[in-house]
């Protein structure tokens, strides 16, 4: 028995040695040709000095796989060793941004009816591993991002915004490939055939972001699983080509670490493009970013919440407007809270939030708004002027005001009576894992209260999932749910699709037969190619929301930044472009890391 | 003990099949999916789940899922790391998480028992107060309070320790100079548990008869202490040391977020969370198994470390 025992503590022993030990083997045997990669790999770990290096700090990727990722730290890397057909970057003013035709040698020729789009590929265009992408390659990659059995949910590119004829049937598996409208004439023309119009904006949307770019088919194809309802394709570093005719390429991605980028000389950006090489580290404490920041090991940080009144006046702090517009949805139609039914108890919950204090005091750096569409939406993506600032978005914003308490009373005292002078009782559900949203939350109750009479009006809170909060809002069981909606910056019309009276899943309970009408015109109908028509009916829409006040604007959240001293923007004033993204920086004059 | 050992492997299977069976119908049960995307056509996020099969009824999905499960396939990530297999994510997680706290527990083990022998030698002198004291910061605390003072007082303001892990894939001084300070982090609490644990045992082994014997046949305190009774007091130890081996797996959430560390830690909520069904019930299963081995190992330890614990109530 005491053998017994000596040998089973030995055993232990070496077992706990042997597993401490086990973080440090790299996976698998060793070949000569593994242990030269891994002194590659060990080499392109640090940037050399003298190098131009942008180096930050952002969340994990889950996938490289472009045809079923879902987070912008996804889409932003993959932007990086991806080719596109089409790239959006600085003008050499550096006060605007123009369209780069990156692997398309110019932007899409239309048919007269606007269904038919045509590409010109350019030719010298290679994976990594010198594989041609041409025309047949896009054709083939969109193949398989329709393909119905592989389920891609990113396919909605093809038929959702816009109509490529037959691609939702061919996702479905009720139509052939040869019937789809997306075909490769030849070698070097890639022909897109909608089923409507659209306008220009819709397809600069569709062919600029990681999901349209050509995928290397026949490892794609080669990772499937047998039943062709899988693939592991992007799943890890040796299951992806680390370039596709992109800016850079992909030097090292160890999951939920780092991943590192050079660039590719042969890309159409390169002249475009200055910085040598990007490094993304994989970090989600915020202060531990910040502390990276301050020892001059990240040249790029977000200032969240409280960090931002440490460097209030700091002059390298810019700011980024999003493009999530944030608001709460009031049904309407609620049968819990008939008060909710008249307009003018929405007036009042409209006029008697005093957003500037949400701004302020909750989210430091917002702006009030009482409009629907923020700040970073474009009205004209050739001059990259914002829709905000032109007359039709500033007549708007004219419309109604951020906070009237007089207004406010005068309308509750309407409601009030029309409720039979008896109290409202006022639910606000807010997201359990959201601390601002419980704040403003908190913030709405008490300010409703005072403002009303706690006699008048009882506001009850409700914490719940934000995914349960959604479903609850699309089953017309609620008084409101807060909601966070985004899009794309260059089309803030398909944002209005949100208001339509059957966008496919509703979220609100806002229906007008005058609104649909002008979202049709200036989707797909008569205005598509009258740029001022457009910008008229994007003002009349969101009037008419206004008028009707289905949801309650909030705030516009702002979030500030600072880059290192190294980063010189390329920027006619030296500040950070909005709707420029962080590809606005590859264009940046960076000093080389010091020696 | 051999026919004991095979009873409790026989409960241990009966028991994994319950655990792993409500937690199926549970998560099931759970509003949402993977798939749910506001900004996805109803139909397509329909299309989506049908290709997981859960659209079926409950017990069809059961049986898919048994039927997987024999073979010990249990698929892919849906959501937080998709197309992966949970043998993939676990294999890419738990070397990291394991080198970590192993190394937080050869720091914590050795430590703890010289400030339990201490404190315990020393009983209500100035060096046990001392101990006491730094016990309780210990247990009162939370690990990543400590984990984040560390790294603004020792890697920002004094800058002797990197702020997180090196990029190091091998272990190297680079790479073990970064663990520094996750590994104290991780290592106060199970410090302070230990230290608790062995003054408690060795202040009443010092006070126990044999002592007494011990010292009347001629050996010094010294000597009496170093053979008998900390033999006697580290008996016990093997039912906190084997918990917190297996508890090491389940990474620390804070910690490793704090230090960016790519380990177990928040893999089950974040699983959780996303409505990764697949994800989550791989983890739990994995989870279940290193629980229950847990439990009867601690059970069988004792009648291994001490003959004269028999299990099983024979005499």
């Amino acid at each position: 028995m005491k053998r017994f025992k000596k040998i089973l503590a030995l055993l232990l022993a070496i077992s706990m040695v042997a597993v401490v030990f086990a973080g440090c083997a790299k996976q698998g045997a060793k070949t000569p040709k593994a242990n030269q990669e891994e002194k590659k790999v060990e080499e392109n770990k640090e940037a050399p000095k003298g190098s131009r290096v942008f180096r930050f700090a952002d969340s994990k990727v889950a996938t490289f796989n472009p045809h079923i990722y879902k987070t912008v730290p996804e889409r932003e890397s993959m932007l990086l060793f991806n080719g596109t057909l089409l790239r959006i970057v600085m003008n050499e003013a550096g006060d605007g941004y123009e369209i780069f035709p990156n692997h398309a040698k110019a932007f899409p020729e239309r048919s007269e009816d606007g269904k038919v789009w045509t590409f010109k590929i350019r030719e010298g265009l290679k994976f990594d591993d010198g594989t041609i992408i041409n025309a047949k390659t896009y054709e083939e990659s969109y193949k398989l991002l329709l393909d119905p059995k592989l389920k891609n949910p990113n396919s909605t590119v093809f038929y959702k915004d816009m109509f490529v004829v037959n691609a939702k049937k061919y996702w479905d598996g009720e139509a052939k490939w040869e019937e789809v409208g997306i075909k490769a004439i030849d070698d070097y023309t890639l022909e897109i055939t909608l089923e409507s119009a659209v306008p220009e904006t819709t397809i600069l949307d569709a062919f600029i972001f990681p999901t349209t770019s050509p995928v290397h088919v026949e490892m794609y194809t080669s990772l499937m699983n047998e039943e062709k309802t899988e693939t592991k394709y992007g799943t890890d570093f040796d299951k992806i080509p680390k370039s596709t005719g992109g800016p850079y390429i992909l030097k090292e991605w160890v999951r939920d670490q780092y991943r590192n980028f050079e660039k590719n000389p042969d890309s159409p950006l390169a002249s475009v493009y200055k910085v040598d090489r990007v490094e993304i580290r994989a970090i989600e404490d915020n202060e531990t970013i910040l502390q990276l920041f301050e020892k001059g090991e990240l040249d790029y940080v977000k200032l969240l919440g409280a960090k931002y009144d440490k460097y209030e006046e700091d002059p390298r702090v810019d700011f980024t407007p999003a493009t999530t517009a944030m608001f709460i949805i009031l049904n309407t139609e609620s049968k819990d809270n008939p008060a909710l039914q008249n307009l003018d108890f929405r007036k009042a919950l409209h006029y008697g939030i005093n957003r500037n204090v949400i701004a302020k005091d909750i989210y430091r750096t917002g702006k009030p708004a009482n409009y629907y569409l923020p700040s970073s939406y474009i009205a004209d993506f050739k001059t990259g002027e914002s829709y905000r600032s032109t007359p039709q978005g500033k007549e708007v914003e004219a419309y109604t005001e951020v906070f009237n308490a007089d207004k406010a009373k005068e309308y509750f005292d309407k409601a009030y009576k029309a409720n039979g002078s008896k109290k409202i009782n006022f639910e606000i559900a807010y997201f359990d894992t959201n601390e601002n949203v419980k704040k403003i939350s908190e913030y709405m109750e008490e300010a409703y209260e005072n403002l009303f009479g706690a006699d008048r009006i009882d506001v009850q809170l409700k914490a719940i999932p934000w995914q349960v909060s959604y479903d609850n809002v699309e089953k017309g069981d609620y008084q409101t749910g807060f909601a966070f909606w985004s899009g794309s910056r260059f089309e803030p019309w398909g944002m209005m699709e949100f208001f339509i009276s059957d966008p496919g899943r509703k979220y609100n309970t806002y229906r007008n037969p005058e609104f649909d009408k002008l979202y049709e015109r200036a989707k797909t109908g008569d205005l598509i190619y009258d740029k001022e028509g457009r910008i008229n009916a994007l003002r009349d829409m969101e009037k008419m929301v206004m008028n009707d006040l289905p949801i309650i604007p909030l705030v516009e959240v702002n979030i500030p930044i600072m880059f290192s001293d190294r980063v010189k923007l390329h920027s006619a004033n030296g500040k950070y472009f909005p709707a420029g993204g962080l590809y606005q920086v590859l264009q940046a004059d960076i000093e080389p890391l010091e020696e | 003990m051999l026919r004991y050992i095979v009873q409790r492997l026989i409960a241990m299977a009966i028991t994994f099949f319950i655990i792993i069976s409500i937690s199926f119908f549970i998560l099931r049960l759970m509003p949402g999916s993977f798939a749910d995307d506001p900004t996805l056509p109803r139909e397509v996020v329909e299309q989506l789940e049908d290709k997981y099969h859960l659209n079926e009824p409950l017990i069809i999905q059961y049986g898919y899922f048994l039927k997987d499960a024999v073979k010990l396939d249990f698929g892919v990530s849906l959501k937080v790391e998709p197309k992966r297999t949970v043998g993939e994510i676990l294999a890419s997680k738990i070397p990291i998480t394991m080198q970590l706290n192993l190394f937080a527990m050869l720091f914590m083990i050795p430590i703890g028992i010289i400030l339990g022998i201490i404190a315990a030698i020393r009983k209500n002198r100035i060096s046990d107060h001392l101990i006491s004291v730094v016990v309780v910061l210990f247990i009162s605390v939370p690990s990543f309070v400590f984990a984040s003072g560390l790294q603004y007082i020792v890697a920002f303001k004094w800058n002797l320790l990197p702020t997180v892990l090196s990029k190091e894939q091998v272990l190297n001084w680079a790479r073990f100079k970064s663990m520094i300070l996750p590994i104290l982090a991780l290592s106060f609490s199970g410090i302070a548990t230990i230290t608790r644990y062995v003054r408690s045992e060795l202040c009443e082994a010092l006070n126990s008869e044999y002592m007494l014997l011990a010292k009347s046949k001629g050996l010094t305190q010294l000597q009496a202490t170093i053979r008998h009774a900390m033999r006697n007091s580290f008996v016990p130890l093997a039912n906190i040391i084997i918990p917190i081996f297996t508890s090491i797996l389940f990474g620390s959430l804070v910690i490793e977020k704090i230090f960016a560390i790519p380990g177990m830690g928040g893999v089950l909520i974040n699983a959780i969370n996303a409505k990764d069904h697949t994800l989550t019930i791989g983890l739990l299963c994995f989870y279940s198994v290193i629980s229950l081995m847990t439990v009867l190992i601690v059970d069988l330890s004792y009648g291994i470390i001490d003959p004269r614990i028999r299990i099983g109530g024979r005499k």
